[in-house]
């Protein structure tokens, strides 16, 4: 502890005077230090030394922090970025939750199977679930990593695989590279091991064939969360990424390669939608001679899981069992698969009507109420339906019909993260009481309140099914206006005048029940209140459903509003000004002619 | 349940420093907004010290307080919150020196102009009238030409960390602080005794 010096005295190192200044010593040896220093000049002389440096260092510091000044943003915006943190790292522990909540989620489609009720309940009860569930089972979970995120899509993948026995998979790929657009069309039967590759691009064809060959990536199923895991595997180094895209419900891997050979892959960037994580977007980058990358963004237009019998036969014949032999097919040599025909806007309006019909003869049309649009020359259609076999339904009406990409979704079956971020479910808009004049009137007209709600169910049902037809005869006729239907054939017309006409008796059908009802309980009370409407009934005369149904359409839910005012305790989702019975009468009264105007006009065509 | 509510920390125990939050359950935000007005003058001056410019100082201070934030969001478990920020203050600055534009890092001349211009126009304290505005000249001088772990051990001791804390901020051992510190001082003091 002490040194030695030339008079056989000891004295205080310059490490323990150190550490004793800095209060390092412990009190036993602190003690002593401290007893030496009181008798020792040399010692006291070099601690003082020290304190001198030790102030001069203290006023160096002082300054050049005074010097250097304040921090020139006054320390702004942490905050914010602190918040913004946050909001990122929520974002991402959710994400791992919902990840993590597979098994919920397979529950929940258990009961959505199970379940009989409407698709509302249903969902909102999965939605419940899923989300108390998720939050008591994972309440701390790591973040997701790549390998975890790619095994829930080779999962996913492997679950929609096994709906069948027999399944065939139906891909439609767009590849944007070197300024345009190459489609690519695959069909796969992994059992029989049967794939047929269609290309409309023989170019683009083998550029991307080379770089999966050369890339040990399989081009039968590009696309895939297992074909992009092996690639990944068989990577010596690499780097990953992980965001996640809140709004759109997205998770993108981007995994970058530390490999510099020509044709080898740099980097992908891989995008997995976060209901189901199913791969929808698939970017790579492909190291050119000249040193720099080439970009293939693969965007997947369809992707469609169906039994072989579905399949038509002409698909797999020009490809051998056990060989596959992807080909790139000309128009002629499709031969009989309609979809890989040039398609013309003849072509397309065609398969348009024709999908319309498909959807129409499964009630499509007015359960789920599909959009039908034009996406890069093709039809696209996208529905939510309330279970998986309804899904299969509509699949199996229209997977035969060509150009047509379909987007249908299983409503039962997708987790609730949606909502467990906060982001599905529209907030609530705003209701109003009301104070319904004629309540107790309409008890004294059915006897009693039970007669009266009977009555009541009666009609509001008989509404909403006219309503719901109507609907779809006002859609079907917004997608034919005048100028579009001068250009189908008189095939197509007949067809749609023939969806038409079975909405129309449908309405009629339903709109007579509704007036039977709602008629003489008007009459009376526009007699009981004394109030006479100066209602002139318009004379009948066919018009076009083209032209009668979405005025049908838009004033029959508004009759339901006015008696709901007169007769029913609640809520309204617009203010009312004026609650009086006499108003209410008339308004009803007046929109009684209108229905029967707008249904006297709406003829068979 | 509000999953807001994960992010709540119980800080009794955790933390020694901050006398204003210990005891309390705060979210990770809250808490960290107040370590950060208690404690970002000191990491800002650490980081100053280290030669790099007053607008990256700043930086490198809030994301220092940033990456404390997000280890108790993930909910990490953090022994010494002063002597953990200190270091990742430390190391970002020094990675930032490491890719630093020649405007990002000050200049040795720089500092020794500066500090002579401003010690010229300070009112002396008692302490101050020890050492003339040559001597300051000659510590500052001295200062900068210390080996970077010398500076970095007088700088954190400056902050009133103990050895063992700089030690585990460093990746070093208690010994070789203690050597550090003495051979910094030695010098000093030696600049000190020529100029006298």
């Amino acid at each position: 502890m002490f040194s030695r010096n030339s008079s056989n005295s000891e004295h205080l190192t310059d490490d323990l005077l150190v550490q004793y200044l800095d209060g390092e010593l412990s009190g036993k040896r602190a003690a002593k230090a401290k007893e030496h220093l009181e008798i020792c000049w040399r010692c006291r002389g070099r601690a003082k030394e020290f304190e001198k440096g030790v102030l001069s260092f203290l006023q160096h510091r002082k300054v050049i922090v005074r010097e250097l000044g304040d921090p020139p943003g006054g320390f702004q915006g942490f905050h914010a970025r602190m918040a913004q943190q946050r909001e990122e790292l929520l974002a991402l522990k959710k994400t791992t939750r919902a990840l993590d909540a597979g098994r919920i989620g397979k529950l929940l489609a258990h009961w959505g199977v199970a379940m009989r009720n409407s698709l509302l309940p249903r969902v909102t009860l999965a939605t419940a679930t899923f989300v108390v569930a998720a939050w008591m089972l994972f309440p701390t979970l790591p973040h997701v990593l790549a390998k975890e995120a790619l095994k829930r899509a080779a999962q996913s993948e492997e679950r929609m695989l096994h709906s069948y026995n027999s399944p065939v998979v139906h891909q439609q790929i767009t590849v944007h590279t070197h300024g345009k657009q190459a489609r690519w069309e695959i069909w796969r039967a992994p059992q029989g091991k049967k794939v047929r590759t269609t290309w409309n691009d023989g170019e683009v064809s083998q550029e991307i064939k080379g770089i999966y060959r050369d890339n040990n990536l399989d081009a039968e199923q590009p696309l895939s969360a297992s074909g992009f895991s092996t690639w990944r595997e068989s990577l010596a180094e690499k780097q990953d990424r992980i965001t996640v895209d809140t709004r759109q419900h997205l998770v993108q891997i981007s995994t970058e390669a530390m490999q510099s050979g020509t044709g080898q892959i740099q980097q992908v960037i891989f995008t997995l939608r976060q209901d189901d994580w199913h791969p929808v977007n698939e970017t790579i980058y492909v190291h050119g001679a000249d040193g720099l990358p080439t970009e293939y963004r693969l965007e997947e237009t369809s992707y469609t899981v169906l039994p072989l019998d579905l399949v038509p036969t002409a698909v797999f014949v020009s490809s051998n069992a056990g060989a596959a032999e992807p080909a790139t097919t000309s128009s002629a040599a499709s031969g009989s698969i309609n979809a890989v025909l040039e398609p013309t806007e003849a072509r397309l309006l065609d398969s348009e009507v024709k999908l319309t019909k498909a959807l129409h003869d499964v009630g499509a049309d007015v359960r789920e109420a599909p959009a039908i649009y034009r996406r890069d020359g093709e039809i696209a259609f996208s529905a939510w339906t309330e279970g998986q076999e309804r899904k299969q339904q509509l699949l199996a009406a229209t997977t035969k019909l060509p150009y047509i990409v379909s987007d249908i979704r299983d409503a039962s079956s997708v987790r609730a993260s949606k909502t467990a971020v906060g982001s599905a479910l529209p907030a609530l808009r705003s209701s109003y009481p009301t104070e319904p004049p004629l309540a107790k009137a309409l008890w004294d007209y059915y006897g009693s309140a039970e007669a009266a709600n009977r009555n009541l169910s009666e009609i509001s049902d008989d509404e909403q099914a006219a309503l719901a037809e109507a609907s779809a005869l006002s859609r079907l006729a917004k997608e034919y206006p005048e100028t579009r239907w001068q250009q189908l054939p008189a095939q197509s017309q007949a067809i749609l005048n023939q969806i038409a006409a079975d909405h129309l008796a449908a309405i009629h059908r339903h709109s007579a029940a509704y007036l039977q009802i709602v008629s003489p309980l008007l009459d009376a009370m526009l007699t009981k209140e004394n109030v006479n409407p100066e209602v002139v009934d318009q004379a009948n005369r066919c018009a076009s459903w083209r032209t009668a149904a979405p005025l049908l359409a838009e004033d029959l839910p508004r009759t339901q509003i006015s008696l709901q005012r007169l007769f029913l305790e609640g809520h309204v989702e617009t203010p009312v000004q004026d609650m009086s019975s006499s108003t209410l009468l008339t308004e009803s009264a007046r929109l009684r002619s209108r229905i029967r105007a707008e249904l006297g006009q709406l003829c068979t065509p | 349940m509000n999953p807001d509510s994960s992010i709540d920390i119980a800080i009794g125990g955790l933390l020694k420093l901050s006398t204003s939050t210990a005891g309390r359950a705060l979210s990770a935000e809250q808490f960290v907004a107040e370590l950060f007005e208690e404690h970002r003058d000191s990491v800002y001056k650490h980081v100053l010290m280290m030669l790099l410019n007053p607008s990256e100082s700043e930086d490198v201070t809030q994301e220092a307080f940033l990456r404390l934030h997000r280890a108790l969001l993930e909910e990490k478990k953090i022994e010494n919150m002063k002597a953990w920020l200190f270091r990742v203050a430390h190391n970002l600055a020094l990675d930032r020196m490491r890719s630093a534009r020649p405007t990002d890092s000050l200049s040795e001349e720089m500092i020794l102009n500066r500090a002579e211009m401003k010690s010229a126009s300070l009112v002396p304290s008692p302490e101050q009238h020890l050492l003339t505005q040559e001597s300051l000249r000659r510590v500052s001088w001295a200062v900068t030409k210390l080996p970077t772990r010398q500076r970095e051990c007088l700088n954190l001791k400056a902050e009133g960390f103990r050895y063992h804390e700089i030690a585990a901020m460093l990746g070093i051992g208690r010994t070789s602080v203690i050597e550090h510190v003495r051979r910094a001082m030695s010098r000093l003091i030696e600049e000190l005794e020529t100029y006298v």
